[in-house]
């Protein structure tokens, strides 16, 4: 009989359920997903049903349940910040104090989510035991790693206490090694940068990552001088007279806009080249703190592989940085590495804790199963919403999709593209992503302002077969997860002429053949996609590099701004009918856009999904 | 917990608690050591 693990986290942003079945992830999901509430904190009830309908159990035949850290000692940190800011913290002690005390407080986390699991009615509910924030990151981080040992290193804003933890595992052995704690925090620097910038915390961290490359860095001294103090082995301290966070539920305030010229921008407000600078300096600082810490990683371990997670490392370009340094031979990063992926860790931590192994290690692959952890659909499914509907379709031979579906792109065309499993983690990775050509100047724009509905600056990102990565793209290793950005290779890119443009105008410009897919440094966040993770996305591709030569699509998360990604066929088709999205590939049935009938709702779509 | 008492409690206990505890040690390390090599802790 097999060991099935439950792991959780919620009740902060992301929440998400992960099974571990003797060791190996078998099915995991985030709420949003399925409550259509992005970012949604909620407890994962419709992500823990998903997951025992996966694998066909009750909780019952679970032996634990694992919470992702531990609510006490989050408490306790809390308090401490509130007592340590005294007396300038009273509205932030008066509102979060009844929050975690009393009843149904936060403090007795485990007791609601026993209540939580005992409502669903599927079953007695085990013994539920909490992990450390840092542990489910280090956990999701190694143990699914291609790797016997490896050093782990996770950053991220904040869990209990720590903000940074070095981990060495071997076989199922987690050994942490140092930490460094609240309030010296790189996520929550990161994040300062981000609610300075005008986005918001926790989820516009990638849009400041994208912004930098229209920026020079001329804030970076400052922030070294002012902000935050970098030892050369990576570990830093934050000057705290210049952020908020201790004392209530800003990131900033005025001794930062006095030493960054000026008042926050407002959501949705004009870009002005301070921003783009700021976003540069505030990345440049990053990634001189994660080389730091990877080469200390390296000293303190003497592995040769990183295993990477946390929020921090969603920061594809400093990961780039790491693997371009040569600090290590080979970088993994769990695809969920924010706190979603928590729940997946926890468990494994209880699986590996109650003896399962690793019988992956020595393949070459890791346990991840590219990611592919969420709900599939199959054709009868597909087939039965489809009638239900009265939604044209073509049915197609599972050999004539590929083909279809690359002549469109060739031609141009923007693809929905519903296949497989659901991606676990915040990327479409092939799964549920909407596809275009890279080669077309014009499809950045068009799949960012027509179908996505979002600011025009924000960059694509490539997914190209990994047996022709190198010829594209300057990377020393696969990355199916998307989370490495490398350089565009010399031989697609193209001369540019000082054509004088700055800011956002630097987008169009066109710089190599992959214009759809390249940033404004040359840089492209690289998916590499080989048969065994995803035939069906590999067999795409492949048909594409047939039709025209090139090996790369577009690939963007099947959604629109503030939404989800995408799940079920019916918020697929819903997805499709709202966008400028032509084709639908849904399983082995293939939708055009002008063949359907004219898509009615009640209400403006666009004001009820609140922006992101 | 009404916000009244909430902010007593916080002027009446926490306040003092946090300035005490600050001149023994401070939990959230704020004042910078320039003679520190590092600042892992183990």
């Amino acid at each position: 009989m097999s060991e099935l693990v439950l792991g959780i986290s919620a009740y902060y942003h992301d929440s998400a359920a992960a099974i571990v079945r003797d060791g190996v992830p078998a099915a995991a999901a985030q709420e949003e997903r399925f409550s259509r509430k992005r970012h949604d904190s909620s407890f994962p009830a419709q992500a823990v049903g998903y997951c025992l309908d996966e694998l066909g159990a009750s909780l019952e035949d679970v032996s634990a349940v694992a919470y992702y850290e531990d609510p006490r000692l989050k408490f306790r940190r809390v308090l401490a910040t509130l007592v340590g800011a005294a007396p300038t913290s009273v509205s932030s002690f008066s509102d979060t104090v009844p929050r975690w005390l009393g009843k149904g407080g936060k403090l007795r986390t485990l007791e609601v989510v026993r209540r939580e699991l005992e409502s669903l009615d599927r079953g007695a509910v085990p013994a539920i035991v909490a992990r450390r924030h840092h542990e489910s990151h280090a956990a999701s981080a190694f143990f699914p790693s291609p790797y016997q040992s490896a050093a782990v290193l996770c950053v991220d804003g904040v869990g209990e206490w720590a903000t940074t933890t070095l981990w060495h595992g071997r076989g199922s052995e987690l050994t942490s090694l140092a930490e460094i704690r609240f309030p010296h925090s790189l996520g929550l620097l990161y994040s300062a940068f981000t609610y300075f910038c005008g986005f918001k915390v926790d989820s516009g961290e990638y849009k400041l990552m994208g912004l930098a490359p229209y920026g020079e860095p001329r804030y970076a001294d400052l922030i070294r001088e002012r902000l935050i103090d970098i030892k050369p082995d990576g570990s830093f301290h934050l000057d705290m007279r210049y952020f908020e966070y201790l004392r209530g539920h800003v990131m900033t305030g005025r001794a930062f806009e006095k030493l960054f010229d000026g008042p926050r921008r407002e959501a949705e407000g004009p870009l002005t080249e301070r921003e783009f600078d700021l976003a540069a300096s505030v990345q440049q600082v990053t990634e001189e703190v994660m080389l730091g810490l990877a080469r200390t990683a390296r000293e303190r371990t003497g592995e040769s592989t990183l295993c990477l997670a946390g929020g921090v490392a969603l920061n594809c370009v400093a990961n780039g940085k790491i693997v371009d340094s040569g600090i290590f031979d080979e970088l993994w990063i769990q695809p969920a590495a924010g706190d979603a992926g928590g729940a997946l860790g926890a468990a494994l931590a209880v699986a590996m804790e109650r003896g399962a192994g690793r019988d992956h290690v020595g393949t070459g692959q890791d346990a991840m199963s590219g990611a592919l952890l969420g709900p599939a659909f199959s054709d009868a499914q597909i087939a039965d919403y489809l009638r239900s509907r009265g939604i044209p379709h073509h049915r197609l031979d599972p050999a004539d999709l590929a083909g279809e579906v690359a002549a469109a792109l060739a031609d141009g065309k923007i693809i929905g593209w519903f296949q497989n499993r659901m991606e676990f983690g915040p990327r479409a990775l092939g799964a549920r992503s909407i596809l275009g050509d890279p080669r077309d100047p014009a499809m950045q724009s068009a799949i960012n302002l027509k179908t996505k509905f979002r600011e025009s600056f924000r960059p694509f990102a490539p997914a190209v077969l990994a047996q022709d990565a190198k010829d594209y793209f300057d990377l020393s290793q696969e990355s199916p997860y998307m989370l490495l950005v490398a350089q565009v290779a010399a031989a697609q890119q193209l001369p540019v002429t000082d054509s004088g443009a700055t800011g956002i105008d630097l987008l169009h410009v066109q710089r190599s053949t992959i214009p759809a897919v390249t940033h404004v440094d040359c840089s492209a966040r690289v998916q590499t996609v080989s048969a065994v993770g995803n035939p069906g996305y590999h067999e795409l591709l492949s048909a594409f590099k047939a039709r025209t030569g090139c090996p790369v699509l577009v690939n963007t998360s099947f959604n629109v701004r503030g939404e989800p990604i995408v799940n079920s066929p019916h918020d697929a088709y819903t997805c499709f009918m709202r966008t400028n999205i032509d084709m639908l590939a849904m399983g082995n049935f293939l939708l055009h856009k002008s063949e359907q009938p004219a898509w009615t709702e009640e209400g403006d779509w666009r004001t009820e999904i609140p922006l992101d | 917990m009404s916000k009244l008492l909430l902010s007593v409690a916080y002027f009446l206990v926490a306040t003092p608690v946090g300035w005490a505890s600050r001149l023994i040690h401070d939990p959230l390390s704020r004042r910078r050591d320039r003679r520190a090599q590092t600042y892992w802790s183990a």
